[in-house]
């Protein structure tokens, strides 16, 4: 069977398909969506034009049995930061795809306006359908009403109200094994792009979920079976992580003093236990949810969870870290039902929890409501979903909020709101949010396993020094990972456990029957870098925008009363191995 | 001298006790992280992150009068 790519043209509503380009042969989720965008969408161009594209990509190891490889990437250039993007997510549609042999569902050109559809997607057919009844509709009713038309083995990849006003902290709900649409491409408003082409949801018509071809399957069975082992073996992928979630690190960060309170002003939260892992965890067990949870088939980690309220009914599924840091703390809030009811509006409205608390606690920074107020916040995210004025504002992000109502301390990157970490009290994790392409991206090159959680060595968090250089190691190994369509906590193995790297390069050539080795790794890695980096120079991005906002510079954060320090001429040696792109930067800027 | 110690995740339920509470304990000066974590019963191999008045230490760190230690086991996510 061919791979190919499935091609989806909006303005004359046609699909086709293309034969995988040999160019592509070695690329998925990231990696492929990255070159797709560099090849294909002008860098000039407005993010909700007809120019630019929608992509939908499994990695290369999606649809195998690799523990792991069902990440699901979406691409485009970013409504939000203006710049090319990739947000990743789990859900069943990256098995689906890979077991179809479909690399990439590209999206381009736009539906005539007022009209909205769906993309019903086979083995060897795809169609457009109009829809009018899912107009307006939240992520969890569109899944349920696709679920009636169809059945419930299919993929759901949709948009909520908020994607289709085309608002910047719009993003992509996928589904999960239990059929929950919590799984989220969250960043960079890429649920506006797909808002702007007029498509509501993608659906995947297939029962397949381990059926992508192998070049010799046996060898990459042997292999993925003892990843799995390795996996396990990890204390983190073995234990804590499908024990407390993502969300075992409030107390962690917490105690590091570099969890981020009441937009950025303390680096810990009076209220942390409230909200804790340790906490949650018990109350899902009281509650008779569920911890260990995977959010894709194929995923033995489990870092999942599903929440229930006090009834013992589902709230949400999952609650993690990012998402009740930034309903949470960041907010001044420590309830954590409050939070799980906001997460699953969010969910249903299809925004970036992470944006959306960010923008919240801006506007608590404004006074709009206090700090802490947890029922003001819910009232903030319920006029997105009604698209009033000041609902937009708050759904179009923490950078436009912030600006909307004069707000100077606002904690984003490339108009990308900043994660977990306080860049003070961890400067690894700073150097990554100032430089990833991606923008404010914890996720791109994560310095706190190097600096906090001890994995894979320690620099000195409140150190200068060191930083820049863990945060490229990251940027550059995170970039493969994503490519590969593996879930980022493989990196905790792949920090302390040798054998790894060599099981996931046994596995990317059993594969596809190349031969690469650990210099192929970082080559990948580096060269979707470059590709990222040329792309956002081209659209006008220089070093300027790979800075902090300044108030990290001159404000000190408690307990440990520092400020970022990395200098800005050592930030901008973070992509040394790029430096052809930075000279170029010019010449490619008059070209556009 | 006294010292307060804060127990997390899975070592709080090997040591029975609560995560994240204050737990006072007197010890020697020149007692070491190690030593006082014998002292409340947690074993040092199931330990990877040491915090000492919200700093990174080492097990073999030495602590203060009325410092505060907060511990954890090997811990991921993002
Ligand atoms: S470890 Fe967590 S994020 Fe990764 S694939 Fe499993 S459930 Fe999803």
């Amino acid at each position: 069977m061919t791979d190919r790519i499935l091609r989806v043209n909006m303005t004359n509503l046609q699909t086709t398909w293309q034969d995988l380009p040999e160019e592509y042969k070695m690329l998925g989720g990231r990696g492929l969506t990255s070159r797709i965008i560099a090849n294909e969408v002008p860098p000039g161009c407005h993010p909700l034009s007809s120019s630019n594209k929608f992509i939908v990509a499994p990695g290369l190891l999606g649809g195998t049995t690799a523990p792991q490889s069902g990440r699901i990437s979406i691409g485009g250039k970013s409504p939000l930061t203006g710049g090319i993007k990739e947000s990743n997510a789990g859900g069943v549609i990256a098995q689906k795809l890979g077991s179809l042999g479909i690399r990439a569902i590209v999206v381009e050109g736009k539906a005539p306006a007022g009209e909205l559809y769906l993309l019903e997607v086979m083995e060897n057919e795809a169609r457009l359908v109009k829809v009018k009844d899912l107009a307006g509709k939240g992520c969890y009713e569109v899944t349920d009403a696709i679920w009636d038309r169809y059945d419930k083995k299919v993929g759901v990849l949709t948009i909520g109200p908020a994607g289709e006003m085309c608002l910047t902290s719009a993003g992509v709900s996928v589904t999960d094994p239990n059929g929950s649409p919590g799984r989220f491409a969250g960043r960079g408003g890429l649920g506006a792009l797909l808002g702007s082409k007029g498509l509501k949801a993608i659906v995947v018509l297939t029962d397949k979920t381990f059926e992508a071809h192998y070049y010799d399957e046996e060898r990459f069975k042997a292999a993925a079976k003892r990843f799995v082992e390795v996996l396990r073996k990890n204390p983190v992928s073995g234990q804590t992580l499908p024990a407390y979630g993502t969300n075992g690190l409030v107390n962690v960060i917490n105690e590091a003093g570099a969890l981020p309170t009441r937009n950025f002003r303390e680096g810990r939260f009076e209220g942390a236990e409230n909200v804790s892992g340790e906490r949650m965890a018990r109350l899902i067990k009281e509650r008779g949810g569920k911890t260990g949870h995977p959010c894709h088939p194929g995923c033995v980690i489990k870092c999942s969870n599903i929440y229930n309220d006090k009834n013992g009914d589902v709230l949400v599924s999952p609650l993690e870290y990012e998402t009740v840091w930034a309903l949470g703390p960041h907010c001044g809030i420590d309830d954590l039902d409050a939070i799980a009811s906001m997460n699953r509006l969010c969910n249903d409205i299809g925004v970036d929890t992470i944006e959306t608390g960010g923008a919240v606690g801006v506007a608590m920074e404004a006074g709009l409501i206090p700090f802490g107020d947890a029922q003001g916040a819910i009232g903030l995210i319920e006029q997105i979903k009604q698209g009033t004025p000041l609902g937009r504002i708050i759904g179009s992000g923490a950078a436009v909020t912030g600006q909307t109502f004069g707000v100077e301390r606002v904690g984003v990157v490339k108009k990308q709101h900043i994660t977990a970490y306080d860049p003070r009290a961890m400067k690894g994790i700073g150097v990554t949010y100032a430089t990833s392409p991606m923008g404010a991206d914890h996720t791109a090159g994560y310095s706190v396993a190097v600096n906090i959680l001890r994995q894979g060595g320690y620099v000195d968090p409140l150190s200068p020094k060191g930083q820049v250089e863990i945060s490229r190691n990251l940027q550059v190994a995170t970039a493969t990972i994503d490519s590969l369509g593996l879930c980022i906590f493989i990196a905790f193995s792949f920090l302390e456990q040798e054998e790894s790297l060599g099981l996931i390069l046994e596995m990317i050539n059993s594969k596809t029957g190349s031969a690469w080795t650990a210099e192929d790794f970082t080559r990948l890695g580096e060269e979707i870098l470059k590709t990222e980096l040329n792309f956002n120079r081209r659209a006008g991005f220089t070093e300027a925008e790979d800075r902090l906002p300044d108030f990290f510079e001159t404000e000190e954060l408690p307990p440990h009363n520092e400020v970022f320090d990395v200098e800005p001429h050592e930030l901008d040696t973070l992509f040394n191995f790029a430096e052809e792109v930075k000279k170029d930067a010019g010449k490619a800027a008059s070209l556009r | 001298m006294r010292v307060k110690l804060r127990v997390y995740a899975n070592l709080a339920e090997g040591a029975s006790m609560d995560v994240g509470d204050n737990y006072d304990f007197h010890v020697d000066p020149g007692t070491t992280i190690a030593q006082l974590l014998a002292k409340a019963g947690i074993n040092r191999r199931d330990v990877r992150i040491v915090m000492i008045n919200n700093n990174q230490a080492e097990l073999n760190s030495t602590i203060q009068d009325g410092d505060e230690v907060g511990v954890f086991p090997s811990m991921g996510g993002a």
